[in-house]
């Protein structure tokens, strides 16, 4: 019965890694290839982190199944080491974690800069945010400045909305100002590997660079209301004339119906 | 601190430790009901756990029920509920968000913090340290009795805005949601007498710790100097000094919020605006007049709460390293390194608590800050599992379901940790956060963890408590079917985190991305049920041993502790005469033991003659 | 600390009572209390754009909080002496001297709620405060509402009208314009109704001034533009797209409430109902933090005072066995008057 037990222990880290193991063939892993270029640099901290967690589990599992083998199998009535510890070990055991986490943590200061430094971020990209994203009771309401003017905080005759759709060029920076009009929300792309909360009372940059063109999900990940789960919107990437040409579509579409006043046929 | 030296015994008096003891034939009601007895509140605070990780589990299943099977109308449970829901026990979306709200405000705040430091805390700290009771009886009497005008107030909540519109607001609560009346349905009445519980529980445990600091500073028997005190009153102590100095912030941070919900409460429009920005318009009312900053919930809030997760799992550490120490009959691997390790944790966890808010919108130079303190959190935890393994190495192991259920707390405390580690690091965080990864995270922690070391404290003090042994094969059952059920629920969700999988979803396969899980989520939900069925050996267990259990002397286990040499159950006052403590209390196999001829030797026993002193601590 | 046969001579500890350490514990909770409050202080105001500190919009009377500031000293003073007292069995002298300091703290409580009156009659309320000149007018506006309706109801309820839904003003208007030419309704008595027939034209008067600041505000005109409905939807129809009528002006309303205020017939009520309208920007997150720290420094004070009474309440049966309760007390005491002393610059200097 011991060594069921001892087995016991040794047995599951092992079906626990087997699952892993498999777990991206079965689709039970990342939505897809990150699709951005930040994306990639946390993909690869990721796996960073992957590996050294799973060499500590690894290791702790079979230190584990070791001791319980080993008292599994002691002769009955034998006795038992007589031992306080040990200095040595101890100092060991401190040491080697502090150092792996210590590198772990500088390994990711580089990234963390990239993502949330906005000084990192090209000069004009950051005076030229393409739209700004709205989120609200369960919807995201997308802003995007007129044709040929810049995006200003507060809305402008001439503004082109649309609802729950976001269209951006690939391969180059673009930047976003979230905002939310009620509650908190999170903006959340998982293919781009993009999380942001949109903060009551404050306008937060946001900037990613879509490498490939196609349509990603972007969801809402921070309890917003009961409706939290259906706030289910999309980002388009495509490439930057057809960017335009959209737009310009939203705004024939939106002066048909009168939306806008008639001064902005000199957009192009 | 405290000294070796004693001190004059005329100082120790409390004022009310006399009415304490004023009664010694005392009536049913004065000593099973509105007893000052710690033993009695122990056991009082043990059995409404129990009974609340019921209630908190039914809610978990209820959550499950909806993943697995969205919409699907619920089999008897949803009966029940169905009854005042009007949708034939269909989940709706305000409702599931208020399963899992109330699910997690139930196991925190009345099943893992009051049956650590409550129950166990309350039963073992006179017993180990060797008192004869608290300091202050009264208070402790209070804490318990605090307990059920807070759990009466989240009963309360759950009807107070009608049926389907109970607390909804995660238990993060965070504002505006759980701040503007017309931001929910769920954020009237109910997230005001929600929060009304959440205060009353504060105040339980705030009177508990003040009472557990000062027992155990100044109450320990002659000779229990500080490093002879078992792990247990360590992690006791710490645990205590992190309550007292964590949960007045949320307290305050509590008030500040029913102000800013005054008008939900009383008929007036005078209300604060701490957490309220000006001109922000919910549900089409009109713009908030303001001036304040919802962040400052999430930093007052998790100033407690990450603490409050060292709170709620120091003592079971500590309580586990008891028990290892007794079933391997070994003394404890590096006690001084484990008593520095939970005094780093406690420590480092009041600089830490910014990583639950990477994603909002922090300043950077913070975020970095706040991910070091982070990572550096895990060293002391490191210490632990090292120092654990090394004290069941070259053992002689008694297989029994207390030691496996500490073995399980080792191995579930080690995944939970690591995946820590993953959402320490900011930018994977980024990825992580408000996943199903965290889900992942903290239930290996709290479940894994904690509640398979309460497994094991339950039956290892069971004879003390009752005089009774528990029926060990029933709790074997009992582990291998929760352990097995547990990672069947919970392993994958590391799976479900990392396809992105938001937390909190109501009805994830909403969106195309997700669909394609909810075939694991169904096997996740017969885990948990398994799991959940198998709590009702332990609780058949409880009860069956507690009239039938075979008969234990004073030491069953043949352990060290103080608590051994009382008799079990113990009296009122507890020891037969004031004990006295000769050495520390993980002695097993010393020298000492052997001449005795045994393979422990108690902390009371003074050393045989011709014996050298083994004891590598107390001075 | 044992009860039982064996003395008690070996203890382990430190030479203090419990019940001292536990004090001293509870305080250190007590600190972390406050300290988050001053803590989210320090955050808020940092974090905003603004603060008000002048006088004349928050209505801090720095005087009167430094008396306080005294007022509390002088009490701790008084503890310490009564607990030395106690200690050499003087128990006349340490009653005395609890009766000073209680009387203190009724002094301290007294012109803290001199203060807080200061405040409530500017109404600087957290949550009531308008910080933009556009609120301040819509405040005025809902005030001389909250005046009309009050008003009505006098007609309403006293039966001098009858009218099956009071709240709909508009039909009961009418009903009060017929009152100088009516007569009584059967059961009213002739000279009762004579009362009403006196006050109803200002009552209407005072109606008319309201609908007519009301309409601006909706329409979002001058108000030197005339306010009857159809003619400012003609002004408003005349508008190009995009065209505004000028906005109701901050000083238009200002001195539409002074002449308002002038006419003594309504004066009464129009100065009692509503306030001058005064924007002070941050001024509702202002009152909200300055009533949250002194509120609940004074249900410390209120509770340190219950503690004194309590003592005090033996009389002449007062002895020794208290001594630890005055010394625990005391500390209390001295912390109560230690957080004011970092709550009075905080919000009263700074
Ligand atoms: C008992 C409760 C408990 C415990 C002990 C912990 C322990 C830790 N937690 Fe956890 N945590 C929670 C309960 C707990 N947590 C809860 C409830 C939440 C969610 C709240 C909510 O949002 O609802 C949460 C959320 C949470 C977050 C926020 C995630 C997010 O919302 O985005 C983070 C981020 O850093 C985090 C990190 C950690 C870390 C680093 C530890 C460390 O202490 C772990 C240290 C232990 C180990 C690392 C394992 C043992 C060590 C070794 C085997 C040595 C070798 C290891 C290495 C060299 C890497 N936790
Ligand atoms: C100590 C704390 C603790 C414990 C023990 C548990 C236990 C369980 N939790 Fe808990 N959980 C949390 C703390 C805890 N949880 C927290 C803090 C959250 C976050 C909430 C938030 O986001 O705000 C959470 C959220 C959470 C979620 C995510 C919900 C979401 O984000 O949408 C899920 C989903 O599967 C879940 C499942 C479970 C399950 C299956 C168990 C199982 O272990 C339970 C097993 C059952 C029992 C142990 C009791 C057995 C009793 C019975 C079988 C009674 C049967 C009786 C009837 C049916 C009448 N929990
Ligand atoms: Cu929006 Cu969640
Ligand atoms: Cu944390």
């Amino acid at each position: 019965m011991k060594k069921f037990w001892a087995l016991f222990f040794i047995f599951w880290p092992i079906v626990a890694l087997y699952v892993c193991f498999v777990a991206p063939s079965r689709g039970w892993w990342f939505p897809s290839e990150p699709m951005s270029t930040l994306g990639h640099q946390i993909d690869g901290l990721f796996y960073l982190i992957l590996f050294i967690v799973t060499l500590t589990f690894i290791g702790t599992q079979i230190a584990m199944g070791y001791v319980l083998w080993k008292g599994a199998t002691k002769t009955p009535g034998a006795k038992a080491m007589f031992s306080h510890g040990s200095h040595k070990l101890e100092i060991i055991w401190t040491i080697v974690p502090s150092f792996i986490l210590v590198f772990i943590s500088l390994t990711q200061l580089e990234v963390l800069a990239n993502i949330r430094v906005i000084s990192n971020f090209p000069e004009e990209a950051r005076n030229a945010p393409i739209a700004e994203v709205t989120a609200r009771q369960f919807e995201w309401r997308i802003r995007y400045p007129k044709p040929g003017t810049t995006l200003a905080t507060e809305p402008q005759p001439g503004d082109l909305y649309f609802v729950n759709e976001l269209h951006v060029p690939t391969n180059q920076l673009v930047m976003i100002n979230l905002r939310t009009q009620d509650v908190q929300h999170a903006f959340f792309s998982p293919q781009l590997r993009v999380k942001q909360d949109a903060v009551p009372g404050l306008v937060i940059p946001v900037w990613f660079e879509v490498e490939k063109a196609g349509t990603y999900d972007l969801v809402c990940a921070e309890l917003c209301g009961w409706g939290h789960y259906k706030m289910k919107a999309r980002i388009v990437a495509e490439s930057t004339r057809e960017v335009q040409q959209y737009i310009a579509d939203l705004e024939n579409a939106q002066n048909e119906d009168g939306v806008a006043d008639d001064t902005s046929d000199d957009s192009e | 601190m405290a000294t070796v030296t004693p001190s004059l015994g005329a100082h120790g008096h409390a004022d009310d430790h006399a009415h304490g003891h004023g009664h010694h034939e005392q009536s049913f009601l004065s000593k099973y009901v509105f007893s000052t007895d710690h033993k009695v509140i122990g056991i009082q605070f043990l059995v409404t756990t129990l009974l609340m990780l019921m209630v908190g589990g039914a809610l978990a299943l209820a959550v499950r029920w909806q993943l697995a099977f969205p919409w699907g109308s619920m089999p008897i449970v949803g009966k029940l509920f169905g009854l005042f829901q009007g949708e034939g026990g269909q989940i709706s979306p305000e409702f599931y968000t208020m399963l899992f709200t109330m699910h997690a405000s139930v196991m925190i705040f009345l099943v893992i913090i009051p049956v650590l430091a409550g129950a166990f805390g309350n039963f073992l700290i006179p017993l180990q340290i060797g008192a004869d009771d608290m300091a202050f009886p009264i208070l402790n009497m209070l804490s318990y009795w605090f307990m059920w005008p807070a759990i009466f107030c989240f009963g309360i909540s759950f009807v107070a805005g009608g049926a389907t519109a109970g607390p909804a607001n995660g238990w993060t609560s965070y504002p505006l949601l759980s701040d503007l009346a017309q931001a929910s349905p769920s954020s009237g009445a109910a997230q005001t007498w929600w929060l009304f519980g959440l205060t009353l529980v504060g105040v339980s445990s705030m009177m508990g710790s003040v009472n557990y600091m000062t027992t155990i500073i100044n109450m320990r028997a002659p000779g229990m100097t500080l490093f002879r005190m078992p792990l247990t009153i360590w992690s006791m102590f710490i645990t205590a000094i992190l309550q007292s100095f964590a949960l007045p912030v949320l307290t305050a941070a509590g008030f500040m919020l029913v102000f800013d919900r005054l008008g939900s409460l009383l008929p007036t429009d005078i209300h604060s605006v701490f957490f309220i920005p000006a001109g922000i318009v919910v549900n089409n009312a009109a713009p908030t007049v303001g001036g304040g900053q919802p962040l400052l919930w999430q930093h007052l809030f998790w100033f407690y709460s990450h603490p409050a997760v060292y709170i709620m799992l120091l003592p079971a550490m500590g309580m586990v390293s008891d028990m290892l120490a007794c079933m391997c009959r070994k003394p404890v691997f590096g006690y001084k390194p484990m008593v520095y390790s939970m005094a780093a944790i406690a420590g480092l966890g009041f600089i830490v608590w910014g990583h639950h808010m990477f994603t909002s919108g922090m300043n950077p130079a913070l975020g970095m800050t706040f991910m070091t303190s982070t990572m550096m959190i895990a060293l002391p935890s490191a210490i632990k599992v090292f120092n654990w393994i090394g004290t069941i190495w070259d053992g002689n192991l008694r297989f029994n379901a207390v030691f496996l259920n500490c073995a399980g707390f080792v191995a579930m405390f080690v995944v939970g940790g690591l995946s820590g580690i993953f959402m320490a690091a900011v930018p994977v965080d980024i990825y992580f956060h408000d996943t199903y990864f965290i889900v992942a995270h903290f239930h290996y922690v709290l479940f894994g963890a904690t509640l398979f070391g309460v497994f094991a404290a339950i039956q290892f003090w069971f004879p003390k408590m009752f005089g009774r042994l528990m029926n060990d094969s029933v709790q074997k059952w009992h582990f291998a079917l929760t352990f097995i059920g547990f990672n069947g629920t919970f392993f994958p969700m590391h799976l479900l985190g990392i396809a992105g999988m938001p937390r909190r979803y109501a009805d994830p396969y909403l969106h195309g991305y997700l669909e394609h899980l909810l075939p694991m989520n169904q096997f996740m939900t017969i885990s948990a049920i398994l799991m959940g069925f198998a709590q009702f050996l332990l609780l058949g267990n409880f009860a069956y041993s507690f009239f039938y259990g075979a008969k234990a002397g004073r030491n069953p286990w043949g352990a060290n502790g103080l608590e051994w040499s009382a008799p079990s159950p113990p009296g009122h006052g507890n020891f037969d005469e004031p004990p006295v403590c000769y050495r520390g209390p993980y002695e097993y196999s010393s020298p000492e033991a052997e001449a005795l001829g045994q393979d422990f030797i108690l902390q009371t026993t003074p050393t045989p003659p011709g014996v050298k002193k083994s004891d590598a601590h107390g001075h | 600390m044992s009860h039982s046969a064996k003395p008690a001579a070996l203890k382990m500890g430190i030479p203090i009572p419990n019940s001292k350490l536990g004090m001293w514990l509870f305080l250190g909770t007590e600190i972390m209390f406050f300290t988050a409050f001053i803590g989210s202080y320090i955050v808020l105001r940092l974090g905003s754009r603004g603060w008000p500190v002048d006088p004349k919009d928050t209505h801090i009377n720095v005087l009167l909080g430094g008396v306080n500031t005294f007022v509390l000293i002088v009490s701790s003073y008084c503890v310490v002496v009564a607990h030395e007292a106690m200690a050499q069995k003087n128990f006349a002298k340490a009653r005395t001297f609890l009766l000073a300091t209680l009387s203190l703290a009724v002094l301290f409580l007294g012109i803290k709620s001199v203060e807080y009156l200061g405040k409530i009659n500017h109404d600087i309320l957290p949550g009531h405060i308008a910080e933009t000149p556009s609120q301040s007018i819509s405040k005025v506006s809902r005030e001389l509402e909250f005046v009309v309706r009050k008003r009505f109801r006098e007609y309403t309820d006293g039966g001098a009208v009858v009218v099956d839904r009071p709240d709909d003003i508009v039909s009961v208007v009418n009903l009060i314009a017929a009152i100088p030419e009516g007569k009584a309704p059967e059961g009213m008595a002739d000279y009762v109704f004579r009362e009403y027939q006196v006050t109803a034209p200002a009552d209407l008067e005072l109606y008319r001034q309201w609908m007519n600041l009301h309409q601006h505000i909706v329409a979002n005109v001058s108000l030197s533009v005339p306010a009857v409905p159809s003619e400012y939807l003609a002004a408003r129809g005349a508008l190009k797209e995009g065209e505004t009528l000028p906005e109701l002006g901050f000083d238009e309303v200002a001195n539409l409430l002074k002449d308002l205020k002038a006419n003594e017939q309504y004066d009464e009520f129009v100065s009692k109902g509503v306030f001058d309208p005064h924007p002070v920007v941050y001024g509702n997150i202002f009152a909200s933090t300055y009533f949250l720290m002194t509120g609940f420094h004074a249900i410390h004070v209120i509770v340190g005072m219950i503690l004194f009474a309590v003592v005090l309440k033996q009389g002449s049966s007062l002895n020794e066995k208290w001594t630890d309760f005055v010394e625990n007390s005391g500390l209390y005491w001295h912390f109560v008057d230690l957080v004011w002393i970092f709550l009075f610059p905080m919000l009263y200097i700074i």
